[in-house]
């Protein structure tokens, strides 16, 4: 007997569909609040030294949180390779305008106190802002874009034509996605500063923080509807074999309106998800107001966990729609490794993924505590 | 139709180097195979150079570090001004070594995407050249800008010179080697 046939092909399929969303939604949680914070600084931070104080918050932590980006992407490589090669390959622009502005990030962290300068370090201020906002919006738009289906196709030797451009990517949709990504990660971005900084800082965070709040809840429910009465979902027209080979060509696809809303007439229980994009995104919004620093984090960080959720449960077994040939979509059963590959990562994912979540726990609790002006303000610090 | 797959699949790889010539590798002439078959010999003077540049390099980066070790062990960096001068002109040398061994891997390993599987021709996505050549265009001109900065940076920290060093054994250094005060 072989190892592998331990676990069926499809649960592991299943777990890699959850794993994938862990991944994610890991990423939009740990770095989503680097991002948000960086987002905010030029607007919380009125001094150099307050501006400090914001980008030492995260200083020690964001470089660890980046990584939950190459794991998903190594993931998405690993478990599902052509969703890899399509989303990859067909959102080039879009992954280039977030490298770009992701590589902004650690030199506007490192090189912005190596000189006395306020235009040198007006300049990086924005440049880190630019590392915040492009990438939370491009995210987004990018999930909304999947929503509506990517204009892929493959031939008859599974080659990916990709038929879309740049700017097909910023639709209205895709946009209204987009600003609720930036809203989500700027709320979450808040609650950290709350935690983690003091005085002015703190009390800019929450009033800025209680608007991102509220327009996350808007946001969300606006996406929800404009995708009820706009956006053609997609259905498959005839049963999949879970067990079946990982060939999209094999299956038959309809495009029809509302069908991103039949899984929750099936399963009342999904509900459950964007409940919790909602009253996690309220909970932010109530512990903003009441100054309540863990909680606000953690309901923030539910938030983003329904949000997120609420795009996969919509969509499932779809993974990645096609807008020009539904028939070439990727879904769970058509678009995996194989069992072999799956299983092994598996065994690996269950070692590693609990050393990670262990070592990252035991950085935090050393890093705890609030980030003041007189420890950056410390010459033989580490600060940035 | 099994058998004929299990006895010959893993030779499909080759097939697929005729794509370059023919649309339909079954269709191939002789003359076409033959051309395909010379593109798996390597150019041998570019890797025979790239990997023993590299190999070179690293052997020379072992001796030099280990020469130093032993000065430096033995408090004697200071007697050799020329070693010094030798080791910030090596600076570059690790990035040149890094570029040789990825010419080494990818340039060594043409036409193949993967050896024997998959061509390099059938692999690459259908991104157009002018997409491709943007994005190359994009990060030259964030990485130039960056490396301008940096090297500002740099120079600006090495004109500063080190802080002065107030442990005893500053002392056994030459003067004129010793930090500025």
């Amino acid at each position: 007997m072989i190892l592998s046939d331990l676990i069926n092909y499809e649960i592991l399929r299943i777990i890699w569909w959850v794993l994938l969303g862990v991944l994610l939604i890991g990423f939009a949680i740990m770095d989503g609040f680097d991002l948000g914070v960086t987002t905010l600084l030029p607007f919380v931070g009125r001094t150099d030294v307050e501006r400090r104080v914001v980008i030492n918050t995260i200083g020690p932590v964001w470089e660890g949180n980046q990584v939950w980006l190459i794991l998903g992407g190594g993931a998405i490589f690993a478990a599902w390779p052509p969703l890899y090669a399509v989303s990859f390959s067909g959102f080039y622009l879009a992954m280039f305008a977030i490298l770009a502005a992701l590589i902004l990030r650690p030199v506007g962290f490192k090189y912005r106190s190596k000189r006395d300068s306020v235009v040198w370090r007006t300049c990086w201020d924005w440049a880190l802002f630019i590392g915040g906002f492009v990438p939370s919006l491009i995210f987004g738009v990018a999930v909304g874009n999947v929503l509506q289906g990517v204009p892929f196709r493959f031939d008859s030797e599974l080659h990916i034509f990709y038929e879309g451009t740049f700017f097909g990517l910023l639709n209205p949709f895709a946009l209204l996605c987009g600003l609720l990504s930036v809203a989500m990660l700027v709320t979450h971005g808040s609650a950290w500063l709350m935690v983690k900084a003091d005085g002015p800082v703190a009390a800019r965070a929450r009033a800025i923080g209680s608007v991102a709040a509220l327009a996350t809840i808007a946001l969300f429910v606006l996406a929800g509807i404009a995708l009820y009465l706009f956006i053609q979902g997609y259905r498959l027209t005839a049963p999949m074999d879970p067990l079946g080979p990982s060939n999209p060509l094999l299956k038959s696809v309809a495009m029809e309106r509302g069908a991103w809303f039949v899984n929750y007439a099936s399963y009342p229980v999904l509900l459950l998800a964007p409940a919790l994009g909602i009253l996690g995104a309220a909970g932010a919004f109530l512990g903003l107001r009441a100054r309540r620093e863990v909680p606000t984090f953690l309901a923030s960080a539910l938030g983003i966990f329904g949000i997120i959720s609420t795009v996969g449960v919509s969509m499932f077994p779809f993974i990645l729609p096609s807008s020009i040939h539904p028939q070439s979509s990727l879904t769970v059963w058509d678009a995996s490794s194989s069992h072999l590959t799956l299983f092994i990562m598996l065994v690996v994912t269950v070692i590693f993924l609990p050393i990670i979540l262990a070592y990252t726990t035991w950085v935090y609790s050393v890093l705890w505590g609030k980030v003041d002006e007189a420890m950056v303000s410390d010459k033989n610090g580490h600060a940035y | 139709m099994q058998k004929a797959f299990e006895d010959n699949g893993r030779n499909l790889g080759y097939a697929l180097l005729l794509k370059r010539y023919v649309d339909d590798p079954r269709q191939a002439t002789p003359d076409q195979i033959s051309k395909a078959a010379w593109d798996t010999v390597p150019g041998v003077a570019p890797m025979f150079w790239s990997f023993r540049i590299m190999v070179g390099l690293g052997f020379y980066f072992i001796a030099f570090m280990a020469l130093m070790f032993i000065l430096s062990a033995r408090r004697m960096l200071d007697r050799y001004p020329i070693l010094l001068r030798i080791a910030v002109l090596s600076i570059p040398l690790p990035w040149i070594a890094a570029e040789f061994g990825w010419v080494v891997a990818e340039f060594g390993r043409q036409p193949w995407m993967i050896e024997g599987m998959l061509p390099t021709a059938a692999g690459v996505s259908n991104l157009g050249a002018s997409t491709v050549l943007m994005t190359i265009c994009g990060f030259a001109l964030i990485y130039t800008t960056l490396i301008i900065i940096e090297m500002g940076l740099m120079i600006g920290a090495i004109r500063k010179g080190p802080a002065p060093d107030t442990k005893p054994e500053a002392g056994l250094l030459e003067a004129r080697l010793a930090p500025a005060e």
